[in-house]
């Protein structure tokens, strides 16, 4: 064998044995971004990025999430995220997950099919930690609004409107190349649910311009028009509900709009063309998002919940038979025989009874979960959930969640307290935590909704209704300001005549949607244009992991209508 | 009148209808008191506990105790006593039975923790009856010695190992079974009663033959 046959042949050697260690090429790669704008608010959920790279595509395994909270001081926990993959290439993965504490790092694990590990990364969260919301400032400006505001450039914005958690108000600037459409989506869904969309135009306004746009937009039919002076605005009519704010030479300025739960305020002139004075008096007028919250209605339903438990009487009655059973017979029957046969006969008895009585009677459950769920649909659609979770049992809990969602979970102060480790297997959908009897969990979580219900408001006092859903329960239209109650709707498509329209004080909906109602009824613009608000409500009793689990759900649905003929 | 070999009457009722009627107080105490679950919190500290099976544990235990003091004041004849003993500490069970079908309806989905306790309860009640038999046997510790000595033994099995090894006392391994805790100590704790027994047993059939050769 010649020198370069044998440096050759060193060589395969060299690069077999390198591939074997994984460290040559073809080795997994994980890169992870976390944060919006780099930035993030701890118990809250944001955006976690993740880039795979050397594995052979299509790839099929998961991403684990692992992020340890707390100190020795406060108790510690630790959350898990578990991430289905199913990978065609190389890209970035987006999702919106629960971060619960900055000062500790957040590492993932990605796997394969088989659950072996192939690549990890850790990143700091410390260095991403903000105290409070904070306004996100897409674009190009002049200057920052006041709040510590992060600057992100459009192509960067969230995908999934959960992330937006975070942010007190969003501001567009100049967008060069303007929204992508699904991004758009994303923020549309943010302020459906409560967010704060502030938007410069100008002669900026077609560069941003796309159909969802101009729904969010309290105007409608803009246009631009020169003030006289070399500088645009723009114009329009103002839509139904549309608040002008500020003027400058007897032209709009600042105008707010609803959408949903949330604000959209938009500014007629380019972000470039507004000066230091004028930049200060829009700032004052912009409201922080108030994002709906279902935590504290539905805490205050499950505390209502009835307990299954055995009853009293009949246990007073149980031993209360059994002890005169005993006495009576013993003292009064004086035939050893006949005693036996008698005892034999009432504890005999009292067993069959006992027995069926349990049969038919309600069980101890070990776990109570009520979980409130608010459907809201405009042009775009969300669904958010709560569950409040209580234990009568010391056993740990396997909730297992209609939906695959990364519920966050709410943390006291102190983690010394309880145990407050979760994880969540979003392939399966169970969220698996630990309850001790008589401790409570709170959770909440948000998705994109779906199209449920279609409502058309025509002439002649009738509405139509598509109801994709199975039938609600009862259900009231709001039109005009007037409420009219419509009762059940049935799934497909019914029409309803409107008559009379039920007082003020009247409006409202029944059992424990009336409480869901009552918490995010303030939030929705109910007043101006056609709205109906649904409710469905039910309960099941379900076994899992050998524990009694009693399921309450009330989902109420807010769906702004539109107006034909 | 009272029959030597009777399983139950009137001399012996007390210590049954003390077993009864504390264990049906204990089962009332199990039903959790609270109607809506925000009334839970203030009674969960009582709900964390199977206080009817810690209850009926202990008072199985005491019963064995007195019927093995009665069976030895009524001078039952060894070779029967043993076997009426065991007859006596089953009915002490099938009296407490409707009360544990009752409890099914308080730990649904623990069936097998509950035949557990009961073969324990069993056993450690004929170990109670047996050793008490011994104990307060005409030749071994005069009565007001007997007394005191078997109870602060029975007291001191039952809460001693509490707080190292729950499992080990009557008291506490109702809670181990039917709880999510490590179950350190169960084949021990069945262990013992049935040991205690089995040579209680055998120590009454050498007195008897000591008895017979005097």
């Amino acid at each position: 064998m010649g020198t370069l046959e044998r440096r050759l042949c060193g060589a395969l050697v060299g690069a077999f044995v390198l591939a074997l260690s994984g460290q040559g090429f073809g080795a997994a790669r994980l890169t992870l971004e976390v944060g919006v704008a780099g930035s993030l608010v701890p118990n809250t959920c944001t955006s976690v990025a993740a880039r795979i790279s050397g594995v052979g595509f299509p790839f099929a395994g998961s991403l684990v999430l692992r992020q340890p909270m707390g100190n020795a001081w406060r108790g510690e926990a630790t959350s898990t995220v578990r991430i289905p993959l199913t990978l065609l290439g190389t890209g970035l993965q987006e999702w919106a997950i629960p971060i619960y504490d900055a000062t500790r790092p957040l590492e993932g694990v990605l796997l394969d099919a088989s659950g072996g590990p192939l690549a990890s990364a850790t990143v700091n969260l410390d260095a991403l930690r903000r105290d409070a919301p904070f306004p996100l400032q897409v674009g190009t400006f002049g200057q920052p609004v006041t709040g510590d505001p992060a600057f992100v450039d459009p192509e960067h914005l969230p995908l999934l409107w959960q992330s937006y958690e975070g942010i007190s108000s969003v501001w567009l600037g100049r967008l060069s190349s303007g929204l992508n459409p699904e991004r758009c989506a994303a923020l549309a869904r943010w302020i459906l649910a409560g967010g704060t969309l502030v938007v410069f135009t100008g002669r900026d306004f077609y560069l941003l311009d796309s159909p969802l746009l101009r729904e969010l937009l309290p105007i409608d039919l803009p246009t631009l028009t020169e003030d006289g002076r070399g500088s645009f605005y723009l114009s329009g009519q103002a839509k139904s509900g549309g608040r002008v704010l500020l003027r400058q030479d007897a032209v709009p300025l600042l105008l707010e709009g609803d959408y949903g739960a949330g604000s959209v305020f938009v500014v007629t002139k380019g972000v470039f063309d507004v000066d230091e004075a004028t930049w200060a008096a829009i700032s004052s007028h912009i409201t922080p998002a108030h994002v709906l919250s279902l935590s504290s209605p539905t805490k205050a339903l499950l505390e209502g919940v009835r307990l299954r438990r055995p009853s009293y009487l009949v246990a007073a009655g149980l031993v209360a038979a059994s002890v005169l059973a005993l006495a009576t017979i013993v003292l009064r029957v004086g035939r050893p025989r006949r005693r036996l046969l008698l005892l034999a006969i009432t504890t005999g008895s009292l067993c069959l009874a006992s027995g069926l009585y349990t049969i038919w009677a309600e069980r101890v459950a070990a776990l109570y979960q009520y979980i409130t769920i608010v459907h809201v649909q405009d042009t775009v659609a969300i669904t958010m959930f709560d569950m409040e979770l209580f234990a009568t049992d010391d056993r740990p809990v396997r909730v297992e969640v209609r939906d695959p969602l990364p519920w966050l979970e709410e943390l006291p102060k102190s983690l010394q307290v309880a145990r407050f480790d979760i994880d969540l297997d979003l392939r399966n959908g169970i969220a698996s935590l630990v309850l001790a009897a008589g401790e409570t969990r709170s959770l909440r979580a948000g998705d994109r909704g779906q199209a449920l219900l279609r409502v058309d408001r025509f002439e002649e006092s009738e509405v139509r209704i598509v109801n994709r859903e199975a039938a609600l329960g009862q259900a009231i239209l709001f039109d005009g300001g007037r409420a009219y109650a419509l009762g059940s709707i049935p799934t497909g498509e019914s029409r309803f005549r409107l008559r009379d329209a039920i007082p003020a004080e009247d409006v409202t909906l029944e059992k424990d949607a009336a409480t869901v109602f009552a918490t995010i009824a303030g939030a929705f613009p109910f007043q101006e244009g056609t709205w109906l608000v649904a409710s469905r409500e039910g309960e099941r009793e379900k076994r899992y992991s050998g524990l009694e689990i009693e399921v309450r759900e009330v989902a109420v649905y807010v769906v702004k209508g539109g107006r034909n003929g | 009148m009272a029959s030597p070999d009777a399983l139950i009457d009137e001399e012996t009722l007390e210590p049954f209808l003390v077993l009864v009627l504390l264990c049906g107080v204990a089962l009332l105490f199990s039903v959790p008191w609270a109607q809506r679950v925000k009334e839970f919190s203030l009674f969960s500290f009582l709900s964390r506990l199977p206080i009817y099976f810690s209850a009926h544990a202990f008072l199985m235990g005491v019963l064995g105790l007195n019927l093995g003091a009665t069976s030895a004041a009524r001078g039952e004849p060894r070779p029967a006593a043993a076997l009426l003993l065991a007859k006596r500490v089953l009915l002490g069970q099938f009296l407490t039975l409707p009360y544990l079908l009752f409890a099914r309806s308080l730990y649904p989905g623990k069936e097998a923790a509950l035949l557990l306790i009961l073969v324990y309860t069993t056993a450690f009640s004929l170990a109670c009856a047996l050793g008490g038999r011994l104990l307060e046997g005409p030749t071994r510790v005069s009565s007001s010695r007997a007394f005191p000595l078997k109870y602060l033994a029975f007291l001191f099995y039952c809460l001693a190992p509490l707080p190292a090894l729950l499992a080990l006392s009557p008291l506490g391994l109702p809670a181990v079974l039917l709880g999510t805790q490590a179950k350190e100590g169960v084949l021990l704790s069945f262990a013992v009663p049935t040991a205690a027994a089995a040579l209680f047993f055998l120590l009454l059939r050498r007195k008897r033959g000591g008895e017979s050769s005097a």
